[in-house]
């Protein structure tokens, strides 16, 4: 009878804990399916440069992953359905911070404070848009932030960054934005 | 169609002035108010799906992200447009993705059509596409009370410059209509008036030149030849009555002296009769004398020419009797009845039998129920001379057979007096009648001559005619044909 009820309150904690990681991966799941959707969207409210001699002609649209990739397939899947500028989309993971001059996009995962000056000092200037989604990247450099809004996922741009990068970031986009300023530039 | 011909030619003009100008400026009045309206509608419209196009395009970031509230507020900015009544924003899968305005009832959002008038609003629905991309619609509600009250203005006033132009016009119609209907009517009056008179003299004016001027001209040339018969016709009708006039008198004066040369040959044959009658008696009376006191001095011959001449008298007397018979009968006058003709034979044949003093033996075949018209006294008169003639003339005949009948036909009666006697011959059957011929020696049939002529006498007088028939010894026929009806007081010669 001990080892029966032993093993029912067993299989009770089991399915608990089961089911309670189940709906916060799925939660998950669901924010990075929205913000790969953004991802994919942002490029029709944003123009890049046309004579750039330091990338190849326009054949492939890059969106470059650096960092721990927390998309789990995501990214991949709305890529592989979807162009972008009628380009097909190709998504890549990069390990090598000078490879970064290839990328359209470029998606910042969380990482030490070090390797993002490196990562931005490489992308400044250049037409990459940067996104991440870190509270206090956009205020470092990176063009544009999500951060969790209300039943939501906001997104915070740094003008100043987005003027230097050469990147023209429409008004449409800008209105729906929380428009910061970098930290450094602050006086 | 009916009331429209019963009307008078005024009215019919000014109907048809009217009825035409209504029907043309309401035809133009509809057509300008129509265009005007679907002008307005158009410019309204345009205008509308203009301003929905820019604000689609500008919400296309908010669907594209989803952030409902940014979309409420780029629907905010529309606030300003005048009349708008709500605006929504739909995603692309037409779920209601943000609104501003009062509540609007789902079901009745049509996001197929993109304008739409209704009852006082139009209802704009644009479908927000960038890039090929569908993003959603922008469905806009405009009131259009104002542009509404605008057309009602417009056309309260275009009818009533409609009914304004409508009374001018049958102002007009009812003055301008007297330059055609007048002189119709002053034509028609004319007419009545020529015919009430039926005066052809007279002359109507010419007031225009037109066809009604010619129908003038047509009348006036008319009348005058009207004119023109009719002035022949009176004068060859006093010709005519004057000729008849003295006809007239030509044929009074003749019958005048016809009437006073007959009454005097009347009188005169009258008075001849009756003065032969004296020194008739005395020739007769002294023979007689002759005959009864002188006979033994007469020798037999001496008194056979006394009784030759008391005979010859006797002729003489019976003629005399017989002409003044015929001038009473010329001068009677008819006394028309019912006369049973049965009963008049038999009462003949009756009296000849009691003259004969030998009993004759003698086949009489009388119709029974004989009827006619006529004066008794003088049809009596007249079948006794013919069945006395019958009864004479079968005298030497061996089997005597006498045949009177009727037929009848619708306006005659025919009687035939048939006998075998001794007939006549058929080439004097012209001078039957004449008085004082005779078709037979007085010593074989005694008589005067003046019986048949007494008979066309008779029936003379009642318009009646008779002719005869016959064959030497073979008999002989008469047909008296008598009319079945006479006019009062039938004075027929």
């Amino acid at each position: 009878m001990k080892y029966r009820i032993f093993r029912s309150i067993y299989i009770l904690f089991t399915t608990c804990t089961i089911l309670l990681n189940s709906t916060s991966s799925h939660a998950a799941s669901k924010e990075y399916a929205l913000k790969a959707a953004f991802i994919e969207k942002f490029p029709r409210f944003i123009s890049w440069p046309h004579n750039n001699s330091t990338q190849e002609p326009d054949t492939v649209f890059n969106i470059c992953v650096i960092g721990k990739n927390p998309f789990n397939g995501m990214l991949d899947k709305v890529a592989s359905i979807s162009t972008i500028k009628n380009n097909p989309v190709l998504v890549k993971q990069i390990t090598v911070i000078d490879k970064i001059s290839r990328c359209q996009i470029l998606f910042i995962a969380t990482t030490t404070n070090d390797r993002l000056r490196k990562i931005l000092a490489q992308t400044k200037g250049q037409p990459i848009l940067t996104i991440s989604d870190t509270t206090g990247y956009a205020q470092h450099g990176v063009l544009i932030n999500f951060y969790p809004r209300k039943n939501s996922i906001g997104f915070e741009i740094n003008k100043r960054a987005s003027e230097q990068s050469r990147l023209s970031i429409s008004s449409r986009l800008l209105k729906l934005s929380r428009i910061v300023e970098s930290s450094g530039d602050k006086p | 169609m009916r009331f429209f011909r019963r009307l008078s030619i005024k009215n019919k003009l000014i109907i048809l002035i009217v009825s035409v100008s209504f029907v043309s400026i309401f035809s133009i009045f509809a057509y300008t108010t129509y265009v005007e309206i679907q002008h307005i509608h158009n410019e309204l419209s345009r205008n509308t799906l203009k301003i929905a196009e820019t604000v689609g395009s500008y919400a296309v970031t908010d669907l594209a992200f989803g952030d409902k509230a940014a979309a409420t507020k780029t629907l905010e900015k529309l606030q300003n447009l005048p009349n708008l009544v709500a605006s929504s924003l739909f995603d692309n899968k037409r779920e209601l993705f943000a609104h501003f305005g009062p509540e609007i009832n789902l079901h009745n959002i049509d996001l197929e059509r993109p304008v739409n008038f209704i009852d006082n609003s139009l209802y704009i629905t644009h479908n927000i596409i960038e890039n090929g991309r569908n993003y959603g619609y922008l469905y806009l509600h405009i009131s259009t009370r104002e542009h509404d009250e605008e057309i009602l203005t417009t056309v309260i006033l275009g009818s009533a410059f409609f009914i304004a132009v409508i009374l001018l016009s049958f102002y007009l119609a009812t003055k301008l209509q007297n330059i055609i209907s007048q002189p119709i009517i002053a034509l028609a009056d004319f007419a009545q008036q020529v015919e009430t008179h039926q005066d052809f003299s007279q002359h109507i004016e010419k007031i225009s030149d037109d066809e009604i001027g010619k129908l003038y001209d047509r009348f006036n040339h008319l009348l005058a030849s009207i004119e023109q018969k009719q002035t022949q016709r009176d004068i060859a009708e006093t010709e005519l009555k004057l000729a008849k006039d003295e006809l007239e008198i030509r044929v009074k004066n003749r019958t005048k002296e016809l009437e006073v040369a007959v009454s005097e040959l009347e009188a005169f044959s009258y008075s001849v009769s009756h003065d032969l009658r004296t020194p008739l008696r005395s020739v007769d009376g002294f023979s007689n004398i002759l005959l009864e006191d002188y006979a033994d001095l007469l020798d037999k011959e001496g008194k056979g020419y006394l009784l030759r001449i008391r005979n010859a008298t006797k002729r003489m007397n019976a003629i005399i009797d017989d002409i003044l018979l015929l001038s009473r009968i010329s001068r009677a006058d008819l006394d028309i009845t019912n006369i049973n003709l049965t009963d008049l034979c038999h009462t003949i044949i009756d009296q000849l039998h009691d003259l004969q003093e030998n009993k004759r033996d003698i086949t009489i075949t009388i119709q029974p129920d004989m009827h006619i018209l006529g004066d008794k006294k003088l049809i009596m008169l007249a079948f006794e001379n013919l069945i006395g003639n019958a009864w004479k003339y079968t005298r030497y005949q061996s089997s005597p057979v006498i045949e009177i009948m009727l037929t009848k036909t619708n306006d005659e009666d025919i009687i035939s007096i048939k006998d075998n006697g001794a007939g006549f011959d058929m080439q004097y059957s012209n001078k039957l009648f004449d008085p004082l011929q005779r078709l037979h020696k007085n010593d074989q049939f005694e008589g005067t001559g003046i019986g048949l002529a007494t008979v066309h006498r008779i029936l003379s007088k009642h318009g009646a005619s008779i002719r005869g028939e016959g064959e030497i010894d073979h008999g002989a026929c008469f047909w008296v044909t008598l009319p079945t009806k006479y006019k009062p007081h039938n004075n027929t010669y």
